[in-house]
């Protein structure tokens, strides 16, 4: 079915609010920081994207106030009252929840006594406990559901919230993509050697090195009533890849039939996409997974790509929603943004570039890619009209 | 509306200070013909539940898998969690990737060859039911034939910390329940299908969680003479038909899975004794923890 995107509301490493997020993107600024991890035996550092004014913020009262300031936010833009509010669900997608509160409780009484004997490692505990209060506090329904699924997380709450509307259990939904700073995943990510030591993120760049993680919370509002939007949600569809656990499979096929069931979802062609978002996360095997299937889908001449998590990092189980909000909030701007400097010509390996040049050309179908650990492919089409 | 063609439950009473899981390594090994490599106790369960739950042959290379969780992968996020804070060391690589909740999901995928969508949704105490509400939504995909449906919620050791994370007084509980709980679903009925599950909706309780039921049933025009068995998740006083948890052991998060597991083999069993032109019909009455709210569910003979 189709829905209208009638709101939108985030705050990432772009800056906090759509309006500071759009003139940053605009520009191209990227602030990336760096973070230091003392917990272990030997200091790691790691370049990692801040929301705007955390630094001296623990990061799990950050994660509780941003969260809320978003939700605010999209609810006064949105313009819908109690009533409306109270048909209204919410889809929360994130791959860590509340870890960043549970880690400063652990942490916190770990140097409070003399062994761990009386520190409770993960204190807080059900996926669905923050979403269910956040709903009865803004005073929504009771039609609340998180989503588990790595980096998919937040890309396939948007899907069902559609499809729960679609059913007439509720009118409006809100979709949250939200991840905070934690060690955990910083330190899993460390683990796995996919963090970029030259600390830029450059996807499908022969020069790439690995990625930048990054916290940020996004928020949209979406609605049955599609009339007067400007940007509609058309669908989305999902698969299992099962050829790795931590990658996609290289030759692109599986990355190829989910935006093909996706697009046949939105009843569009591949002719007619616009540009394509893609997930481009500068890891080496995953990048040339979704260049092979971009080829493999649209041929030797794609249309044209950019990626957003250069200018974010990766937002993890919240990049669903962020990068759409960020999508979104541009194209109403009136530009989609590009990647100048980045994957300018097309690698022998790849055979795809980005785009250098933002465009002003912003009506149309738009791709919007992303796929997680465990074999969760995702493809979202949105479209925009002026 | 549901139908459901097989079904398993794998429910574990985890006991202060014992180990009362059962051996899901073997278990799996035996299930799968493979050793299981760099799987934690919340894939291991996934596999052990989902891998009992019908014959694979019966399954299309489309089907789906909906996990329904109300703490995901708590063992494995616990021992991070001590890795860091108490030995000071990162995280193991295969550890971080398995604390995902999709993990589970690639493995399965893995084993039963299916490459459908997949998801890990989760609703506190009612995580089975949005799961099922999951499911139907994932069929209204046409090319989405059938689904695996599992509930999954594991207790990590020692069982003393489990209930200070709930909240829960060590006195009123000496025991923690957690498991894998399967069905096999399908949007329309098939030839091995029994049962059927309509999802009725969630209540406020007023006054006696069996008397809203009751109440709601009769409401719906629904109730007979006789309330049918009802499966709770939550230990009720006596005077009520059905089956519940036992008194002394800590439901988990998706308990109703069990419940709902139960229901559709007391169809089972009760069609194959014959039982002629009476309709078997049983309720899943799913309590939220504060008993303010119960989800009421039926599950039919087909």
């Amino acid at each position: 079915m189709t829905c209208a995107i009638i709101a939108t509301s985030v705050s990432c490493g772009l800056g906090h609010g759509v309006t500071e997020c759009v003139e940053s993107l605009r520009h191209e600024k990227v602030r990336v920081e760096e973070i230091e991890l003392d917990q272990l035996e030997d200091t790691v550092r790691a370049p990692y994207f801040r929301v705007a004014n955390a630094t001296n913020r623990p990061a799990h009262e950050c994660m509780y106030d941003v969260i809320r300031e978003v939700l605010h936010a999209l609810i006064k833009s949105s313009g819908l009252g109690a009533q409306d509010l109270a048909k209204t669900g919410l889809f929360f997608g994130s791959s860590s929840f509340t870890v960043s509160d549970s880690e400063y409780q652990y942490f916190s009484a770990l140097e409070q006594v003399d062994s761990e004997l009386g520190a409770l490692a993960m204190p807080i505990v059900g996926y669905n406990k923050l979403p269910e209060l956040l709903a009865q506090e803004f005073g929504l329904s009771s039609c609340v559901h998180s989503y588990a699924t790595a980096c998919t997380s937040s890309a396939n709450a948007l899907i069902y919230a559609d499809l729960f509307i679609e059913r007439g259990d509720i009118d409006h939904a809100i979709v949250i993509g939200s991840e905070f700073y934690n060690a955990t995943t910083l330190l899993g990510f460390y683990g796995l050697e996919l963090l970029s030591p030259q600390g830029k993120m450059m996807p499908f760049d022969s020069r790439r090195d690995g990625l930048i993680l990054g916290e940020g919370c996004g928020a949209i509002m979406v609605s049955k009533e599609v009339s007067a939007a400007d940007t509609r949600f058309l669908g989305g569809a999902c698969n299992t890849d099962t050829f790795s656990l931590t990658a996609a499979n290289v030759d692109g096929s599986t990355i190829a039939v989910v935006m093909r069931q996706a697009l046949a979802k939105a009843n569009t062609a591949a002719d007619k996409v616009r540009a394509v978002k893609v997930h481009g996360t500068a890891s080496l095997m995953n990048d040339e997974a979704e260049a092979a299937g971009l080829v493999a889908l649209f041929g030797d001449s794609p249309p044209p790509l950019f990626a957003l998590k250069p200018y974010i990092g990766h937002t993890l189980g919240a990049c669903g929603v962020v990068e759409l909000a960020l999508l979104h909030s541009s194209l109403s701007a009136g530009f989609v943004p590009s990647n100048p400097g980045i994957a300018v010509e097309r690698s022998d390996t790849m055979k795809v570039s980005l785009s250098q040049q933002n465009s002003e050309d912003v009506a149309g179908v738009y791709v919007l890619n992303y796929f997680a650990f465990g074999g969760n492919n995702v493809s979202l089409i949105l479209e925009h009209r002026i | 509306m549901l139908y459901v063609d097989a079904c398993y439950s794998l429910l574990n009473h985890v006991k202060e200070n014992l180990d009362g899981h059962h051996d899901l390594p073997n278990l799996v090994r035996e299930l799968t013909g493979e050793k299981p490599r760099r799987m934690d106790r919340f894939t291991l369960l996934a596999l052990a539940g989902a891998l009992q739950c019908g014959d694979k042959k019966n399954l299309s290379a489309n089907a789906g898998i909906v996990l329904a969780t109300a703490v995901g992968t708590l063992s494995t996020a616990v021992d991070m969690m001590k890795k860091i804070g108490v030995e000071k060391q990162p995280p193991k690589p295969f550890q971080f990737v398995n604390s995902l909740g999709n993990s589970a999901c690639y493995s399965l995928a893995r084993h039963l060859k299916i490459s459908g969508p997949s998801i890990a949704v989760s609703h506190e105490h009612a995580s089975f039911e949005s799961g099922l509400a999951h499911a139907e939504l994932m069929m209204s995909d046409t090319s989405v034939p059938q689904i695996m449906l599992g509930g999954l919620d594991e207790v990590p050791l020692p069982v003393a910390d489990n209930l200070r994370r709930h909240n829960v007084d060590g006195s009123d509980y000496s025991t923690c329940s957690d498991g894998a709980h399967w069905l096999r679903v399908s949007a329309l009925p098939a030839p091995q299908t029994f049962a059927s599950i309509r999802v009725l909706g969630q209540y406020p309780v007023e006054g006696d969680p069996l008397e809203t039921v009751r109440d709601r049933l009769q409401q719906i025009g629904i109730l007979g003479e006789a309330l049918p068995p009802v499966f709770w998740n939550v230990p009720l006083s006596e005077g009520c038909s059905g089956e519940q948890p036992l008194s002394d052991v800590l439901p988990h998060g998706v308990y109703s899975g069990h419940s709902f597991v139960r229901a559709c083999e007391y169809i089972r069993s009760t069609k194959e004794q014959g039982k002629g032109d009476i309709p078997i019909c049983t309720v899943v009455a799913t309590v939220s923890r504060d008993r303010h709210q119960v989800y009421i569910s039926l599950v039919e003979a087909v």
